[in-house]
């Protein structure tokens, strides 16, 4: 599962829940059951708004248990340590620091910094018809399998579409041969720069 | 009385002053003057403007006059809207792009840090034979007195529903509302800022000869542009498809132009009569 589907069933799983407890103590809380005239089954909890919200009973019911501490302190450790994991992993680097550059014929062997591929890319992006600035980020744990992230913004007037073909055959293309990969797939976002103010008004106002 | 040369019938809608969709105003474009909205400042002369070649006659127009003649919108007052001519090359379906949902994971990953790291160092450290933290026997007493209708319960359970709700639609709407796909190329795809789109339609606007003021809101599936000035609607219809044509959008937006002839001197009753 990729960063962003780990990352939706993390907000799922929080948000059904606080939504089933908020709901519980709700309808507990406003009587619904009562009003509803609901049958709930035998152990339904937090029924009635006299309850407490947790009775002393109840936090206590298994605690003579011999499995239930170990449940608890595992689950805990599990839920911070598997934290510290997410969190660890948003600051790990997106791509290798540099990537192997093939170099045929020549028996050598030469890595370039993604740091300067990045740029290679800017700058082949900036000097495209009707570009102000282009950011190039290249993410992926192993060098098959890197894609290229850009944000490009447009100067006013600009083709969108011209750019996006521009950018697929020409600064993208090279670096896909350049490092002899059979696939580099980009992602671009597109931004349009907002007009400079006109030195003069359209009409001559005359008085 | 209710042909596309009309004032639109809402009022608010002249406002040159729009929402927070309105496009060229917005704020993101990094680096540009702040200030260059849609006010009389965009009104730049048609020989400053560096894009698109001028003269609407020079570009393809694959909408057959929709201003004159054909009543399309009789309900809707002033409005010439018809969707830009959908090409085969339209047809392409592009997928989506997600929201990694990066900024609100990481918000319910520290909130959940921060609930179960020192529960879990005070349950190990009572196991161990110390006395618990007083925060936890507060919150134990405060457990087993506070009753379901206690107002402080209930507020906070409400205030769980509608967190959960919100985490839960997170968790499953795709996000991203303020790109719109373009059409791919071989390995790029892309997306376009929804302002850059209004920007754009402005710019292009703004060269038709007779406009005096372009205003633009979008959403995803629309974008809506009012102009004012004795300008000829079908041709700022016919300029704004061919720009919409040329940005090639994966889900051509449906066109609306409103169109109101205040201003350039010309009275106001002079778009009412016709």
């Amino acid at each position: 599962m990729n960063r962003s589907g780990v990352n939706r069933v993390v907000l799922a799983l929080a948000g059904l829940l606080l939504l089933a407890v908020g709901l519980l103590v709700l309808a507990g809380g406003l009587d619904l059951y009562r009003h509803l005239g609901l049958d709930m089954p035998d152990g339904w909890p937090l029924t009635s708004p006299d309850q407490p919200l947790l009775s002393d009973s109840a936090r206590t019911r298994w605690t003579d248990e011999g499995w239930w501490w170990p449940v608890v302190i595992g689950g805990l450790s599990l839920i911070v340590v598997l934290g510290i994991w997410w969190l660890v992993a948003q600051l790990r680097r997106p791509a290798p620091s540099s990537l192997p550059l093939p170099a045929p014929g020549t028996g050598l062997r030469l890595r370039l910094r993604t740091k300067a591929l990045e740029e290679a890319l800017e700058s082949g992006t900036e000097v495209l018809p009707g570009v102000e600035r282009g950011r190039m980020r290249v993410a992926g744990r192993r060098t098959r399998r890197l894609t290229v992230h850009g944000s490009v913004l447009l100067s006013p007037g600009g083709d969108p579409a011209a750019l996006v073909e521009g950018f697929d055959a020409g600064p993208l293309g090279q670096a896909r041969s350049s490092l002899a990969l059979t696939a580099l797939p980009a992602r671009l976002r597109l931004r349009v720069a907002a007009r400079k103010p006109a030195a003069t008004p359209k009409h001559p106002r005359v008085i | 009385m209710t042909g596309p040369r009309n004032e639109p019938a809402g009022g608010p809608e002249h406002e040159p002053d729009g929402g927070p969709e309105q496009a060229p105003a917005e704020p993101s474009a990094d680096g540009a003057e702040p200030g260059t909205g849609a006010g009389p400042a965009t009104g730049a002369t048609a020989s400053s403007l560096g894009g698109p070649p001028p003269g609407p006659a020079a570009q393809p127009a694959p909408q057959p006059e929709p201003g004159e003649g054909a009543p399309s919108g009789p309900a809707a007052g002033g409005r010439t809207g018809a969707p830009p001519a959908p090409g085969a090359a339209r047809a392409v379906r592009v997928r989506r792009e997600k929201s990694p949902r990066t900024a609100a994971t990481a918000v319910v990953v520290v909130a959940a840090l921060a609930v179960c790291g020192p529960l879990l160092y005070d349950v190990i450290a009572v196991r161990a034979g110390r006395r618990a933290a007083y925060w936890r026997t507060e919150l134990a007493d405060q457990l087993a007195t506070r009753h379901l209708d206690d107002l402080w319960v209930l507020l906070g359970a409400g205030a769980a529903v509608l967190l959960g709700g919100w985490l839960l639609w997170l968790a499953f709407a795709p996000g991203l509302r303020r790109w719109l796909s373009l059409l791919p190329a071989a390995t790029t795809d892309a997306m376009i800022d929804r302002a850059g789109v209004g920007a754009l339609l402005v710019a292009r606007a703004d060269e038709v000869p007779g406009v005096d003021r372009t205003t633009v809101k979008i959403n995803r599936r629309r974008a809506r542009v009012m102009i004012e000035g004795p300008a000829d609607p079908a041709a700022v219809q016919r300029d704004l498809v061919a720009e919409l044509d040329r940005i090639t959008l994966a889900r051509p937006l449906r066109l609306e132009v409103l169109t109101s002839r205040i201003g350039a001197g010309t009275p106001r009753t002079g778009g009412r009569a016709r």
